[in-house]
């Protein structure tokens, strides 16, 4: 989801721990009071920002990969609590105009698994652990006073569903002795060569970051960028599901979702999640299970997810289960909110997948909160693989990059967050609601022209070669060539390659605004409407029988061909004339085919038709011919003197022509597909502007005269 | 300064604007069929088929053409006579043809069996005649004497070699009455470039490869039933019956063809062929019907959308 983070530093209205009074700013509170400069102090201590100084300025400028890492330094800055500078090893600080100078001894860098950092920092030969994180990893490493942690989880509660992003921060103090023990495991573990490392040093910063005394809370406003909104809505209405992945918590998830559309004022959430501390290991299913019938009875849909412990019941089920898609109804106000840990009981279990995404397929939206970087790729890896659905992913963060790697596209933000999406991705946009254009416009456009290149570019090539076959039939099978070696060597990359290059990359429906402007023709795509297996075969079928018509019409009509002199012709006359026949069939067919013919299009289909020509001419003149194909010597000459071949260069191609020019006609008339009515509607509001136009003066004299009448 | 990069930035930008190329918004023609925009251009179409193909049926109802076909009534060896009947008065040049029924000259293997260079007038040895395969030497060819009388060694590279060499046409044809022109039946191209004749040409060619016939022969036809000059008559035939004597040399039943002589008069349009001219017109009156089918079909649509808005004013009231 978008990330504009920006500082919204609010300091609640605190019962408890702290009673801030709401008479005095902020930065009077603070200096008042021990535990907030403690808080802030924590926060300019535990981060991984980098310090940067602007060098014409000399202004201090904060980096870091995390934004809200970035805010909370700021935050603090704005206090009197300044963070002056960082080392490898030390961070300056500076407290009302007095400088402190920390040593930082060891770091625990921020992980998407263990959802939290920390950090060991020493002065004065004291050494105090600092640790913040998301609340349900922080609660049980912190030693609560009595009744605190319940507040805490209230005001937590609160930021959440205000759409707040919360981190937890607690710090201990440790001794020296502790420290030197701690540095001395890190350092062996990371200079040994064990496989599994990591997962080493995880329990080891594990075992350290326990009974933490709690220092504070914060909470972020993650700002939606512009138009999010209504990018989303408009991608629901082109049909496309738009699910939210998100590491939020879910209150937080819930309230991003109303405010950009995802949760619209008429749709219900219904949350699936299953309470962890009641039930064991094996009960999870039949939890979810329940959780599940019961968004089908309150819909009223006849179905019921059956738990299933016997192996053999499964296999019958899982034989029964061919797609994953039955059912492609939608209920429109159905939205499923489900969170991270049922959503790690759900994947891996191939049953249960089906059942969720059956379940899931049926809601217009979907929002998984609290998702790992690695589960939000398993489920992009199971739309796109076991639903066969065409996915998209796009996010800005790093923990998105495993996501955007597994969609069919993936598109990075260039935002606050570092580069890692963007070099990750396929496209990079600088903000989301250029998504709309990309998908309505770029997407539909790109989506409709390589349907039709590949059905023209298949079809060229097989009348080409369905003309050889034919010839075949009438060769005894011999394997004779039936056109010169070089006509069909440079068919494709000299003679029709450039028109059909030209048309395609040019091609459109409609124009951009229109296209952006009516979702509902991005569904065009997902109906099939621009490629299916009948649209492919109904090309190969043409191309079939143009290669028939330019065979036997070439063979039979120029059968024993004779000039005024009454020669013969032979073999590669006929063939030849095939060929400029089937030159000028695909450009034809082509100039039928496009619906967007402009100057560059028409350029280059005639320049391509004339390119052939010349280079033919050239090819028979009797040297040229001796050097490269001594069988075209003179034929294109003798092919321009002759009246029954020019009038057959012209003659089979329209004959050839008429069922496409049929079919298209009467399909476009008579049974037209959406984008086809579409494109009609908007000629029709064209012609209605038109009409507007040419009448309009006159309105705005009339409305002149009304004016100056005072009337009206 | 970076009021600077600014304005620079606009102005890139602006530039890019009016870039329709680069904005894919170039102006275009997008054309949507509407019932009366296909049916102007079927009825275009239409006419435009109809009047090729009354021309073309003009101008091949000029041509005169008799065939005869004698294979099946002129024994192999032999000289026949025969008496054709001319239906109307034909005006000179009068082609005259001989046609094969389902001879392969288009099939790979007879069609590689050719050397050009010695086509040429070269003298190879039999060492680089491999392109004649199957054909080479004159024990191959079944040929014992060269067209001047000289006896030919049987291990001696045929001249010309190749299968399309052997299987020269022979018949000869004369006509009562009337002389046939048997000069310059073939290509001026072939005559001038393609082949030509060694030194020594009468001791060691079985034919001369300057003969026009076999020049003829040599240039290859597409079909299995083909068509082939032999000469021509360069005097009026008035209506009525000629005679004609066939030497009938060459030997078609071994695969099943057949022989056939045409006469034959000549128009700009070429020969006598009607495939183009009834294409044309099917193909016009294909034009005629789909425009029609197009006006009954938007006569029922329209009517469909009458009774459709009928249907929802009484819903609506």
């Amino acid at each position: 989801m978008a990330n504009n983070s920006e500082l919204n530093t609010r300091y609640h209205q605190y019962e408890s721990p702290l009673d801030l009074s709401p008479s005095l700013s902020l930065l009077a509170e603070r200096k008042e009071r021990k535990e907030l400069t403690d808080f802030f102090k924590f926060m300019t201590l535990c981060h991984a920002v980098m310090v940067d100084k602007d060098p014409a300025t000399g202004e201090i400028l904060y980096q870091s990969s995390s934004p809200d890492e970035t805010a909370l330094v700021e935050g603090a800055k704005e206090v009197g609590i300044v963070l002056k500078s960082r080392t490898k090893e030390t961070m300056t600080i500076e407290i009302d105009g007095n400088e402190e100078v920390y040593d930082l001894c060891i770091e625990f860098p921020f992980d998407s698994i263990r959802k939290r950092m920390s950090v060991v920092i020493h002065k004065n030969g004291i050494y105090y652990l600092l640790t913040k994180g998301a609340d349900n990893i922080m609660n049980p490493r912190i030693s609560w006073k009595e009744d605190e942690q319940e507040k805490v989880d209230f005001d937590l509660h609160q930021f959440a569903t205000e759409g707040l992003r919360t981190l937890v921060m607690a710090q201990k103090e440790i001794s020296k002795e502790t420290f030197e023990e701690l540095k001395g495991r890190i350092d062996e573990l990371e200079s040994s060569a064990l496989v599994n490392k990591d997962e080493m040093i995880f329990d080891l910063y594990d075992q350290y970051e326990r009974d933490l005394n709690f220092i504070g809370a914060s909470a972020i406003e993650d700002k939606l960028q512009e138009n999010v909104a209504e990018t989303i809505s408009v991608l629901m209405e082109a049909n496309i599901r738009v699910w939210v992945l998100t590491g939020d918590k879910q209150e937080t998830a819930i309230e991003i979702a109303k405010a950009c559309q995802l949760i619209q004022e008429d749709m219900e959430e219904e949350i699936l999640s299953i309470d962890f501390d009641h039930a064991k290991i094996k009960e999870h299913a039949i939890l979810i299970h329940d959780e599940m019938n019961k968004i089908y009875d309150k819909y009223g849909i006849k179905y019921t997810v059956e738990s299933l412990d016997d192996e053999k019941a499964k296999q019958l089920k899982k034989r029964k289960r061919i797609t994953f898609n039955e059912a492609k109804r939608v209920i429109s106000s159905l939205s499923i909110v489900i969170d991270g840990p049922t959503l790690g009981i759900i994947l891996g279990d191939e049953d249960m997948e089906f059942e969720f995404f059956k379940l899931a397929m049926l809601a217009r939206s979907v929002i998984c909160c609290r998702v790992s970087p690695k589960q939000k790729a398993s489920i992009v890896r199971l739309a796109r693989y076991k639903e066969k659905s065409i996915s998209l992913a796009i996010g800005d963060g790093a923990n998105d990059v495993p996501m955007i790697m597994q969609a069919n596209i993936g598109i990075g933000i260039r935002g606050k967050e570092g580069t890692q999406a963007v070099r990750a991705s396929d496209y990079a946009i600088s903000q989301f609601r250029f998504l709309k254009r990309l998908i309505l416009v770029h997407g539909r456009y790109g989506y409709r022209r390589i349907s039709s290149v590949i059905c023209y570019y298949f079809y060229k090539n097989i009348l080409l070669v369905f003309t050889e076959i034919y010839f075949a039939i009438f060769c005894g099978f011999s394997g004779q060539i039936y056109f010169a070696d070089w006509l069909p060597m440079l068919y494709n990359s000299l003679w029709t390659s450039f028109t059909c290059f030209f048309a395609y990359s040019l091609e459109r429906d409609v124009s951009s605004k229109k296209s952006e402007r009516s979702p509902h023709l991005y569904s065009a795509g997902q109906k099939r409407e621009y490629f299916s297996y009948l649209i492919f075969w109904k090309w190969i079928l043409l191309s079939i029988y143009h290669g028939f018509i330019v065979y036997f019409g070439c063979t039979y009509g120029f059968r024993y061909i004779v000039n005024l002199e009454g020669h013969t012709e032979t073999l590669w006359y006929v063939s030849s004339t095939a060929f400029t026949i089937i030159i000028h069939l695909v450009t034809m067919k082509l100039i039928i085919e496009i619906l967007f013919l402009n100057w560059i299009v028409i350029v280059a289909g005639v320049g391509s038709v004339l390119l052939y020509w010349v280079c033919a001419i050239v090819l028979n003149v009797s040297f040229v011919a001796q050097l490269f194909q001594p069988n075209l010597e003179g034929i294109y000459f003798r092919m321009l003197s002759s009246i029954p071949t020019l009038l057959s260069l012209f003659l089979i191609p329209l004959v050839a022509l008429l069922p496409d020019l049929t079919l298209k006609y009467f399909s476009q008339l008579y049974r037209p597909s959406s984008s086809d009515k579409e494109i009609m509607k908007i000629r029709e509001t064209n012609n209605l502007m038109k009409g507007l136009n040419s009448i309009a003066p006159k309105c705005r004299t009339l409305g002149s005269l009304y004016n100056s009448e005072g009337r009206f | 300064m970076e009021n600077d990069e600014l304005l620079k930035a606009k102005e890139k930008k602006k530039r890019l604007e009016g870039n329709r190329f680069k904005q894919q918004t170039l102006p275009a023609w997008r054309p949507v069929p509407t019932i009366v925009s296909s049916m102007i251009t079927f009825l275009v179409f239409g006419v435009i088929f109809l009047t090729f193909g009354i021309v073309l049926i003009e101008f091949t109802k000029d041509i005169v053409e008799v065939e005869y076909r004698y294979d099946n009534n002129c024994a192999v060896g032999s000289s026949c006579t025969h008496t054709l009947n001319i239906p109307e008065d034909m005006e000179q040049p009068i082609m005259v043809y001989y046609k094969i029924d389902n001879f392969f000259q288009n099939h790979r293997r007879y069609l590689k069996s050719i050397n050009y260079s010695q086509l040429k007038g070269q003298n190879k040895g039999v060492g680089s005649l491999g392109s004649c395969d199957p054909i080479i030497t004159n024990k191959d060819l079944g040929r014992s004497t060269s067209y001047g009388g000289t006896p030919l060694d049987p291990d001696a590279p045929a001249n010309p070699c190749g299968l399309i060499a052997k299987t020269l046409f022979t018949d000869t044809y004369s006509i009562s009455d009337y002389s046939i022109d048997e000069t310059n039946i073939a290509w001026d191209s072939d005559v001038d470039d393609t082949f030509g004749q060694p030194a020594n040409a009468s001791n060691i060619q079985w034919v001369s490869s300057i003969d026009e016939h076999f020049i003829v022969w040599m240039r290859t036809a597409g079909m299995p039933n083909f068509r082939k000059l032999w000469g021509r008559i360069r005097t009026d035939i008035p209506k009525g019956s000629i005679a004609l004597t066939v030497n009938n040399n060459y030997d078609v039943s071994s695969f099943d063809g057949k022989k056939t002589f045409i006469l034959s008069t000549t128009n700009a349009f070429g020969g006598k062929n009607y495939l183009l001219a009834i294409c044309s017109l099917v193909a016009g009156s294909l034009c005629f019907i789909f425009a029609l089918a197009n006006y009954l079909g938007s006569w029922v649509l329209k009517n469909n959308k009458a009774a459709n808005e009928g249907n929802n004013n009484l819903h609506v009231d």
